[in-house]
């Protein structure tokens, strides 16, 4: 089903209450992406990054406007609908904790594979093979607390795609990474999301990265500005 | 392995469980002490019951009706009458007694019957079981016992069973064994002596006369029947059912279980303060975890079914454990239960435990209700726990810190519902207890509010005493106060509930010591042995009488009788009294103007007892019925007096009265004055030198009598000093949870403060003063509950059970006590997180993740 | 989600479990049996009188209760009539059995109003219904004391409950020839209502009343009856009174005895001749189905005159039996009695055919009819026979 916007938000409203205050973070925000784009989202602590990714996955609803992915409007779902469509349709790698500590890496890719409600009998395959993509398919019983870093990223983003969904969204990534590792994080996400076509909004306020994207916005005054011009570090 | 099906979000919560040992295995621990309590005591209460109906049914037998006399004997002439003029063949001639045979631990009922006539009724007595007639009814005193009891014994056919009634001692040769067919038979009959009428007459003395007639009457004929039957009957004796009989008799116990189970609630809503806060615990743990989740997609149902999934693992652990373990508590307990209703009611031997289903299944249903009840909260929290994508590090502090005040709102609106419900009428005992859990829930509610009130005062003090550390201590239970609180509560709760019914026992004590003070006018009380220690159900022997009252150094004699009456009221107990002046100044009148003492010797009036007026809801002036030998005689009311000697109720008249209505000479107890300058010791060693080798009595000094009533109070009392103790234990383990908890959650705090220089000896110092002020402030909290509990306990439970007024009595030692017992409990707990928390190595706290 | 249905379902299923086994030892009714040691048995017969020979007789105190004797009773059997000619026989028979001999220490009250009491009563009340073929019978017993049941000899009376045989006085009365009144009813009705006048004087069967039973000294009994006895009162069967008239017998037997080794019962008849004379006739049998040298018979004249007969002088020869579904007797039903000393002749034959007595103990006690010739005369009559000990042995090898 190839749209034309994949994905588009269209005049979002979004502001919080601070004591007395009253903090708009989104303000008619427009955007729009095309499936199988890399979009990297700029943006400091605080300058409204979460909440435009609290916003797309469905976590939190906006005051106004449309949240389209693919044929779905976010805005009109109640909680559980929007619950629902993320555990289908959204795969998510985060900065931190990251992994269920409780389950083993294999368990941790499979999960949403079990949650998308999957009955296949292959189940297990699958989230073999995806740990094997990101080189850790000999590590599956191994808890998180035995992984360093690099690899628990690693299977986060096995997980992330394991169930094939609509759209990714990684939340500063490497912030927990050293630069090294970082890198390698950075090209495993890259290659995995170009192979299989997904499409995938990075947010971080690290510049370099911006190299492997498609296109860069960056959140200013509540609204989305394409960055042209970055320097790598 | 097909990890196809592996619920993997259930997988990860057991793993966090099992991660955390020392939670999992406290709140099992804590569900399991609270269910094994309240397991024990139902045990108790339904294996005395199954015990009473077994022992009631081995000697009821298949009678549907039986004919009694007018207070405890019939005339055995009635018998002829029944069977040969109104030609009911279906009847048969019961004695019943009480009695010990050496070389057995318990007492026996005594069954005296005709075996001809027992067939239809107890097959196991009848002639066609195979008794030897000619030993049986020969005219020597011979009986048989059930096999069981006689390898219990090491006796065997032919040996002699010494035997004791009413203090008098009998030899009785063993004729044979009564061989039981099923287990349930076997415990009817463990404790029957069974014996021919003509025995039994001479064993009780009571040639002449029959305990009761048993008889079966078809329910389609029973109208005539009855006719019949009443035709031939001489005046008095009437025709009850034997069910109504059985039921009066176990209704007495009904207020005294009830209350034990109560009690026994207390544990398990301690536990469930316990589950509570390992729940709490688990969520806040895993926060992030679950937000994280939920941005996986996983509902907020999920997470709240997960959440109590848990906790039911844990309930249903904890409960099985509390099963077992509640079964053998219950081996211990129900011999402290049966010796109370041996004490008070009728007598009672429970040789085993009865393991009821039922009991087992309220005790599984209790364990898992109160575990979802307790985690229903936490559960709920965690569903509705901040879906975020980014590590948010504060935690819920906040929160409660902003709800202290709704929540003292809504403890204050749940304990004056409480409040309330002692206002419905006949709200009954029922009512009483709902209304004391509301307050508990209510008052609960309110400790957070009242624990960061108390740090404002505290700290100042404890700077003072233990300089900044001590301001921090104090503060760090407000930083804390999600988990702190419940700990608090937890222990504020389980010592209470200590000050609540120590004070109500101390209540009860001391208003039984003064009145028995007052009561005991005369020097020296002498009655026969009772099967129940409460009751003086046996008579003494006129020439003993005689022989006592000759006694030099008695002055004066007064006695009494104690008999069961029937009135319209049904069967009740009533006591002539033959006290001469000394009873005025004896008997403590609650209402009832002192004209009573002046006419009470001449015209037809009695006292009741506070309790009888309350139970059977009648007061001054109104009519009793009592059935006399001389017809249905009105007696009036006209004085109420305490009595705490019974809670089912007395009347009491004078003895001349009952001489004009009753043919009765007998004398139950009696009482001696001595003359002046007599050494009251000296005559009672006197007189049990006379007294020897005739009846078996119990001659006691004043002093004597006192002191073993008091002990009769305490040991019924003792049950409820077990249960207290393990309210506070599984107090103690919610405490020691919560510390835990503290410990885990500050351990970067903790590591912190490492890092900048404090010492492991001052950071054991910051940790247990900490509790040490959690301990401090539950036990300052347990006194206002504790003494409004005590006043619930007073003012309306006892008095809906029983009826009794109590002077309410609050010493500084039981307020203190519980003050101090919180501090040293809260402090043990203390001990091993504070170790913990003082050995760990900051390094691996300050490490990431 | 599928956890917690099996917890739920292990949960109830462990709850209805519970509450079957709940349910069904509840069922459990108590039940019990006596046992006693074989060697609580103690010796039969030492300490009890005996009879052992003939002895002056006193009334009417014999008439009543001998005790320290172990067993005695008084046993009247009568054959009544309506005005139709409708047939009834009747047994009624009061036992008295003394549990322990006279100076065991224990008391003995035979009419005391205690409860304590060395005798038991027992009573066997039957009645034949010729006309029915059926054949009604009860048993009773109670303990000798409280006014319960017992014997005394003056007033005559004789009870068991309401079960009783009591003395009236009547003009022509005296302490040893007197008549009574019997009262008896069973459970489902039936009952008898007779007034007993003895019709001839009271016979002492066997020598002058002592009447030896076996070879052992002491195996004997006192022995008195009244062959014919005028009776009128009323029946009543299946809810019908009855208005009858006709005789009866009684025996009144008392002693300590008991059945030699070899010896496995007896026969025993009472015959009321049309020509006012009687029979009494009785034989021991021994266990191999012979009959022991122990036979007693006598005639008595209508004067009330006794002749004794003896085992050479009577021939009973069995004809036809009876095989009881109740019990698989076999026990004879017709016979020819020959008395040739006497010129007596008879066809004796049980009314009909199940009159047996199913009670503590087994036996046979029926209405017979007869008839023959007597001193050249046809004659008939009714009696009584009372067979027992059949139903021991296999092979009744009958006479």
């Amino acid at each position: 089903m190839k749209n034309e916007s994949h994905i588009s938000l269209l005049r979002v409203n979004k502001s919080y209450q601070e004591g007395g205050n009253v903090r708009t973070v989104l303000n008619d925000m427009e955007l729009t992406i095309n499936e199988g784009e890399m979009i990297v989202l700029l943006g400091r602590s605080g300058s409204g990054k979460s909440t435009l990714l609290n916003l797309i996955s469905g976590i939190d609803q906006p005051d106004s406007g449309q949240i389209n992915i693919g044929d779905t409007d976010l805005a009109k779902l109640s909680e559980k609908e929007r619950t629902l469509f993320r555990r289908k349709n959204i795969g998510f790698v985060f900065q931190s904790f990251n992994l269920i500590s409780t389950l083993t890496a294999e368990e941790n890719v499979l999960l949403p594979l079990k949650l998308k409600g999957i009955e296949d009998e292959n189940l297990l395959q699958r989230a073999g093979s995806f740990l094997n993509e990101v080189g850790l398919g000999d590590r599956g019983d191994s808890y998180p607390d035995r992984l360093s870093g690099g690899e628990q990223q690693r299977v986060a983003i096995a997980r992330a795609l394991a169930h094939e969904p609509m759209l990714i969204l990684a939340d500063e990534p490497t912030g927990n990474l050293d630069y090294e590792t970082g890198k390698k994080i950075l090209d495993i996400l890259n290659k995995l999301v170009r192979e299989n076509g997904r499409t995938i909004i990075l947010a971080t306020h690290d510049r370099d990265i911006c190299s492997i994207a498609d296109r860069v916005v960056e959140l200013q005054s509540g609204q989305l500005h394409d960055v042209t011009e970055f320097e790598g570090a | 392995m097909s990890s196809e099906n592996k619920d993997l979000i259930w997988l990860s919560s057991l793993r966090f469980l099992l991660r955390h040992p020392w939670h999992f295995g406290l709140s099992i621990l804590g569900v399991a002490l609270g269910v094994a309590v309240v397991v024990s005591i139902d045990l108790s209460n339904s294996s005395a019951e199954k015990a009473f109906e077994l022992s009631t049914e081995a000697v009821t037998g298949k009678a549907t009706h039986q004919i009694q006399g007018v207070s405890e004997d019939l005339d055995e002439s009635v018998y002829r009458s029944v069977r040969i003029e109104a030609g009911i063949r279906s009847s048969a001639p019961v004695i019943e007694g009480y009695g010990r045979i050496q070389g057995l631990n318990r007492t026996v009922q005594v069954l005296g019957v005709d075996p001809i006539a027992e067939a239809p009724f107890r097959d196991f007595a009848s002639q066609e079981a195979g008794i030897d007639l000619s030993k049986f009814i020969g005219g020597r005193n011979t009986g048989l016992i059930s096999q069981n009891t006689a390898q219990e014994m090491e006796v065997e056919v032919g040996d002699t069973l010494v035997t004791e009634v009413a203090g008098v001692y009998h030899d009785i040769q063993l004729i044979g064994l009564i061989e039981v067919e099923n287990e349930r038979s076997r415990q009817a009959l463990e404790s029957i002596l069974l014996i021919d009428i003509n025995t039994a007459q001479r064993l009780f003395g009571m040639q002449g006369q029959l305990s009761r007639i048993d008889l079966i009457i078809d329910e389609n004929q029973e109208g005539t029947i009855k006719q019949r039957i009443e035709s031939v009957l001489p005046e008095g004796a009437a025709i009850v059912r034997s069910e109504s009989r059985t039921e009066t008799v176990a209704q007495m116990t009904r207020a005294f279980e009830f209350n034990l189970q109560a009690l026994s609630m207390l544990a398990l809503l301690v536990g469930m303060f316990l589950i509570y806060n390992t729940m709490t615990f688990s969520v806040v743990q895993r926060r992030p975890l679950i937000g994280r989740m939920r941005a996986l997609g996983v509902s907020r149902n999920e997470i709240l079914f997960t959440i109590l999934k848990e906790a039911l693992f844990i309930g249903f652990l904890g409960t099985l454990l509390g099963i077992i373990a509640g079964i053998f508590l219950a081996q211990v307990l129900v011999q402290l239960v049966t010796q109370s209703i041996n004490d008070l009611y009728f007598v009672l031997s429970v040789q085993q435990l009865s393991i009821d289903p039922y009991s087992i299944t309220k005790g599984l249903l209790l364990g898992l209700g109160a575990t979802l009840i307790a985690a229903y909260w936490p559960a709920r929290e965690a569903s509705k726990a901040e879906v975020t994508t980014v590590l948010k590090r504060s935690s819920n502090e906040s929160k409660i810190l902003s709800r202290i005040f709704p929540l003292a709102g809504a403890g204050i609106l749940v304990g004056s519902i409480g409040g309330l419900i002692l206002l419905v009428p006949n709200g009954g005992i029922a009512a009483g207890y709902s209304s004391l859990l509301f307050m508990i829930v209510g008052f609960s509610l309110i400790v957070p509010a009242l624990i960061v009130g108390m740090a404002k005062l505290f700290r100042p003090i404890f700077g003072k005493v233990n300089g900044m550390i001590g301001k921090m201590a104090v503060r760090g239970v407000v930083t804390e106060l999600s988990r702190t609180s419940v700990a608090i509560a937890a222990l504020v709760v389980a010592v209470a509930a200590t000050v609540g019914v120590g004070v109500m026992v101390d209540s009860f004590r001391t208003t039984v010591v003064s009145w028995l003070g007052s009561q005991l006018q005369a020097d020296v009380y002498i009655q026969p042995p009772s099967s129940v220690a409460r009751t003086a159900d046996s008579e003494l022997a006129p020439d003993l009488i005689e022989v006592l009252k000759a006694t030099k150094g008695v002055e004066q004699a007064g006695s009494v009788r104690s008999v069961q009456i029937r009135t319209n009221f049904g069967t009740d107990n009533l006591v002539a009294i033959d006290h001469g002046d000394a009873a005025e100044e004896a008997y403590q009148l609650k209402v009832g103007e002192n004209a009573f003492w002046e006419v009470y010797d001449t015209e037809p009036i009695v006292m009741i007892s506070e309790v009888y007026a309350y139970r059977k809801n009648i007061g001054l002036n109104d009519t009793l019925i009592i059935q006399t030998d001389a017809g249905k005689v009105p007696f009036t009311i006209k004085a109420i007096n305490f009595d705490y000697a019974s809670d089912i109720g007395t009347v009491t008249m004078n003895r001349k009265i009952y001489n004009r209505y009753f043919n009765d000479d007998a004398i139950s107890g009696l009482a001696l004055y001595a003359e002046e300058d007599v050494d009251v010791n000296e005559l009672v060693n006197r007189l049990r030198v006379r007294a020897d080798g005739m009846q078996e009595v119990f001659i006691r000094s004043n002093r004597g009598l006192r002191e073993a009533s008091i002990e009769i109070f305490d040991r019924t009392f003792t049950v409820t000093v077990v249960l207290r103790l393990l309210a506070i234990i599984v107090a103690f383990m919610g405490v020691l949870s919560a510390l835990m908890a503290l410990q885990l959650e500050r351990s970067r705090e903790l590591a912190v403060l490492r890092a900048n220089g404090m010492t492991p000896g001052q950071l054991w110092n910051y940790v247990i003063s900490q509790t040490g002020v959690m301990g401090l402030m539950a036990g300052i909290l347990s006194v206002p509950l504790g003494i409004l509990m005590a006043y619930i306990l007073v003012y309306v439970i006892n008095l809906r059970s029983f009826g009794w007024t109590l002077q309410f009595m609050i010493t500084p030692d039981v307020l203190l006590q519980a003050v101090g017992l919180a501090f040293i409990a809260a402090l043990l707990a203390g001990v091993y997180p504070s170790k913990k928390m003082a050995e760990a190595n900051p390094a691996d706290a300050l490490r990431n993740e | 989600m599928k956890k917690s249905i099996w917890f739920i379902v292990i949960i109830l299923t462990v709850a209805l479990i519970g509450y079957g086994i709940w349910e069904i030892s509840k069922e459990e009714e108590i039940r019990a049996s006596i046992s006693v040691a074989e060697a609580m048995g103690g010796g039969d017969e030492e300490g009890y009188l005996r009879a052992t020979g003939p002895r002056e007789f006193v009334f009417p105190d014999d008439h009543g209760p001998h005790p320290g004797f172990r067993t005695e009773w008084w046993y009247y059997t009568g054959n009544v009539f309506t005005k139709d000619g409708r047939q009834f026989g009747y047994q009624f028979t009061i036992f008295r059995s003394q549990m322990s001999p006279p100076d065991s220490g224990a008391q003995d009250n035979a009419f005391n109003e205690n409860w304590n009491t060395n005798h038991l009563y027992l009573g066997h009340f039957a009645v034949s219904d010729v006309e029915a073929e059926d054949h009604v019978f009860e048993e009773r017993y109670s303990r000798g004391a409280a006014g319960l049941a017992g014997s005394q000899a003056d007033p005559h009376r004789i009870w068991l409950e309401d079960w009783e045989i009591i003395r009236i006085e009547t003009e022509s009365g005296d302490g040893k020839n007197f008549t009574v009144n019997i009262q008896a009813e069973m459970e489902d009705g039936t009952s008898i209502n007779f007034d007993i006048t003895p019709s001839k004087p009271l016979v002492l069967q066997g020598e002058e009343g002592y009447d030896p039973k076996g070879s052992e000294k002491g195996n004997a009994s006192y022995y008195l009856a009244f062959t014919r006895m005028q009776t009128n009162g009323v029946i009543t069967k299946d809810g019908q009174e009855y208005r009858v008239s006709g005789d009866s017998w009684m025996d009144h037997e008392w002693s300590t005895s008991a059945l030699d080794e070899d010896q496995e019962g007896w026969d025993w008849f009472s015959i009321q001749l049309s020509n006012n004379y009687e029979i009494m006739y009785y034989q021991l049998r021994n266990s191999d189905g012979s009959v022991s040298e122990f036979t007693n018979g006598s005639v008595i004249d209508p004067d009330g005159n006794k002749v004794n007969f003896d085992t050479g002088e009577v021939t009973l020869e069995v004809l036809d039996t009876w095989k009881s579904p109740h019990s698989g007797a076999n026990y004879p039903s017709t016979w020819n009695l020959s008395i040739p000393g006497k010129n007596i002749d008879l066809q004796v034959e049980t009314a009909f055919p199940d009159q047996e007595m199913d009670v503590s103990v087994r036996y046979f006690e029926g209405v017979l009819r007869l008839r023959g010739v007597m001193n050249g005369e046809e004659i008939t009559g009714n009696g009584f026979v009372e067979m027992t000990g059949y139903g021991e042995n296999e092979n009744n090898e009958v006479r």
